[in-house]
């Protein structure tokens, strides 16, 4: 006969809701509420500054973010699009490449994925900083390296051309070896027998990887590239470290902040762009999961 | 059994009841205006500026020595990155600081009903009740009142007290024994200016340093602006002459691409020519310091007046001075535009207010305000105290009292896109590849669609 967890009598009713009631209030508290708030205050010129008024203001807000060609918001938009675009294929890739270089349980390998791993347990502001000083176009060893190769001077993250891809590269090197481990764990669930058989059956070494390996993949990829692309959708530390946005960084999550809690701060503006960012992510991380699923399933 | 639940009663009211007193009590002991039986914390914030932090901390222990029982907590952050704003935004929210260093707003920070804009930042603060008025404190009388009002006045009242000012924009740091070796004198026309460099990049040395990476270019640009729109005209024009502007934009009978932004440009451009080529990615952190090691090269650094104490510290050795940069071809235009800075405010919540009014009165005591500036290498605002002479302060001393409060931006509606605001010059050649004639037309259209012209 089953014991019921909750005891008897009255402890048996209330213990079931009252536990459910912490985490609901939690919700309530600091999920739900902040979110209607952030809805609200989207419709509103709040400073967010205490003792200034809502000022509710309709759509002004969305206007003033569709209004024109030269609009941050709209550049905002691209960026996003490019630094996600950029560094979910680039991670992709290399964390594919890596994987199936060190999949297999060799001596050394283990210390390899460890250090492939490592940088994703340090703080953003700590890369930040770090590359900062690599880059530094005075001091850094980047430019002395540069100057000495190619005989010409880079300002690096001070430069319209090299900023982007460089927070890019960045930010693969930071979580490559997540997207590695994912990989790792994916193929080792491909049964080894399906590779016999396609020995047996001739196929080479791209053959197999294009027909076996990377269809079997399927849910792995899936994981990486749900998770690689909502991540940078959402991407404002590592800019606010590199750049502080300037040079054709500033994501759309960069200029949310910024403009929610900079030095003229508007929130009722910064809500409006933290709406757009939900919408964004919504599109392409679920039409992403959409794709990917349907991939899955067909194979 | 009903006996039993009654004490409980009794016990659970008495206890509450010594809960309550013991609360009121420590209320009274918090909450008193600083006689020597009172235990009181005041919390201060103030942004990261290393002298004057210490400063802040030498006048911090000094104020708890005279005021037995006080405890001053010093919160600090620095500008870069939005740690200040959001440190201040956060301790606003939580109604948690007694005094609170500012960068002042000015009299365009309060756009016109007519336009529909709301003051922003310090402005909205201000504007919305949240700063006492210190107008009537008897420590203002030891301020001019003109540059207090300019700073952090609003409908006749002063919500703070501005403490220090520097150049800003228009900022210039030169190294004598370069330009003596070369035999140039110091440049006071734009034409002598570019003469200067030519000859200093003939002979393989770079002219200009400048802090890209956080825009410091803007010092050059905003200040060549200041020159044009001022010319000659005398100091106390200087508010006529900014509402002027930000109405004509606001009306559409001026704009980015008008001729005084096109003439600015120009020169802009002659001196960008000789910057150096990696200048975008260097930060403001390590700027002034980068330059001040390196005697042989950059005989110019655009920067703030700020910064002079700091290079002094970093190269004693170096000999160099501090000038308005020579931005047009009329020397007596060339003047320097004056930057209000910090300026202490009371929130009108803290629970400390008197104690807050004390700490300012002794801040701003000549003795312990004359060190503040010494410290700092500000300009003073207080007439009786002298700015403090330095090595590089030669040229400050002798023409800061010819400079005018710094230009303030047109109005622009929230959400506007930053081109509205004038040139992203992180974009314009040198440091990106738009011309400078492109990026004003930019500005221009984006001015005008966000004001819907």
């Amino acid at each position: 006969m089953n014991q019921c967890p909750f005891g008897t009598g009255r402890t048996r009713r209330w213990i079931p809701w009252a536990s459910i009631a912490v985490p609901t209030i939690g919700w309530l508290v600091f999920g739900l509420y902040p979110s209607l708030a952030t809805i609200y205050y989207s419709f509103t010129q709040y400073s967010g500054l205490p003792g200034t008024p809502l000022d509710f203001c309709g759509l002004c807000n969305y206007r003033n973010a569709f209004q024109g060609s030269y609009s941050d918001f709209s550049a905002a938009i691209e960026t996003t699009v490019k630094y996600a675009g950029g560094v979910a294929v680039l991670q992709i890739g290399l964390g594919l490449g890596l994987a199936l270089l060190l999949k297999n349980r060799r001596r050394g390998f283990g210390l390899y994925r460890a250090l492939i791993f490592m940088p994703q347990i340090f703080s953003v502001t700590v890369v930040g900083i770090l590359f900062s000083m690599i880059l530094d176009p005075q001091a850094g060893p980047a430019e002395k390296g540069w100057t000495a190769v190619l005989g010409s001077a880079n300002s690096f993250l001070g430069s319209s051309t090299w900023a982007l891809p460089l927070c890019i590269l960045i930010n693969v090197w930071m979580f490559t070896g997540y997207t590695m481990l994912v990989y790792i764990a994916g193929l080792r669930r491909i049964p080894q027998d399906v590779y016999e058989a396609a020995s047996l059956d001739g196929a080479g070494r791209w053959r197999t990887f294009r027909s076996i390996t990377w269809p079997l993949l399927a849910p792995a990829t899936t994981v990486n590239v749900f998770l690689t692309v909502v991540g940078c959708l959402g991407e404002y530390a590592l800019i606010l470290v590199l750049t502080d946005g300037q040079f054709g960084t500033q994501t759309i999550g960069f200029y949310m902040f910024n403009a929610a809690f900079g030095q003229n701060p508007s929130l009722g503006y910064g809500s409006m762009l933290a709406m757009a960012q939900f919408a964004l992510t919504l599109m392409l991380g679920g039409g992403l999961l959409w794709g990917l699923r349907r991939r899955e399933v067909a194979l | 059994m009903a006996r039993s639940v009654h004490r409980r009663r009794v016990l659970a009211a008495a206890t509450a009841c010594a809960a309550i007193a013991a609360s009121l009590t420590a209320c009274t002991t918090g909450g008193g205006s600083g006689g020597s039986s009172s235990s009181q914390t005041l919390t201060i914030a103030e942004w990261t500026n290393p002298t004057a932090i210490t400063f802040t901390q030498q006048v911090d222990a000094a104020f708890e020595k005279a005021h037995p029982g006080v405890t001053i907590k010093l919160e600090q952050a620095p500008t870069a990155n939005n740690a200040w704003p959001t440190l201040q935004n956060s301790l606003l929210a939580a109604k948690s600081v007694d005094l609170l260093a500012q960068f002042p707003p000015n009299p365009e920070a309060y756009p016109p009903a007519n336009t529909g804009l709301k003051p922003s930042g310090t402005a909205a603060l201000i504007a919305n009740g949240q700063f006492v008025n210190l107008a009537n404190q008897p420590f203002m009388s030891r301020f001019d009142p003109t540059s207090q009002q300019f700073a952090m006045g609003y409908n006749g009242g002063v919500y703070g007290v501005m403490v220090a000012e520097y150049v800003n924009t228009t900022g210039m740091y030169y190294k004598k024994d370069i330009l003596a070796k070369y035999g140039l004198s110091v440049p006071k026309t734009l034409t002598e200016f570019v003469e200067d460099m030519a000859t200093l990049k003939s002979h393989g040395v770079t002219p200009i340093f400048v802090a890209g990476k956080d825009g410091y270019q803007n010092i050059a640009w905003a200040g060549i602006i200041n020159q044009l729109m001022m010319q000659d005209k005398p100091a106390a024009a200087v508010d006529e002459v900014y509402k002027a502007r930000a109405e004509a934009f606001w009306s559409g009978t001026q704009n980015w691409n008008s001729p005084l932004y096109q003439q600015a440009a120009q020169n802009y451009a002659k001196i960008m020519n000789y910057i150096e080529p990696s200048a975008s990615g260097v930060p403001a952190a390590t700027a002034a310091t980068q330059w001040a090691v390196q005697s042989e090269n950059y005989p110019f650094l655009i920067d703030g007046s700020w910064d002079g104490n700091t290079i002094a510290q970093t190269a004693p050795s170096l000999n160099f001075g501090f000038m308005a940069i020579p931005g047009t071809d009329d020397a007596s235009w060339n003047r320097a535009a004056l930057a209000p800075d910090l300026s202490w405010a009371i929130p009108t919540f803290s629970k400390h207010q008197s104690l807050a009014e004390e700490y300012l009165d002794f801040f701003t005591s000549p003795a312990e305000y004359a060190q503040w500036v010494a410290a700092t290498g500000s300009l003073s605002t207080e007439p009786a105290v002298p700015t403090a002479k330095a090595g590089w302060t030669d040229w400050l001393t002798a023409n800061a009292a010819q400079g005018y409060m710094n230009q303030t931006q047109p109005w622009t509606p929230t959400g506007a896109p930053t081109a509205a605001g004038g040139p992203t010059l992180t974009a314009v050649q040198p440091f990106g590849s738009q011309s400078m004639t492109d990026a004003l037309d930019q500005s221009a259209t984006a001015y005008s669609k966000a004001l819907g012209h």
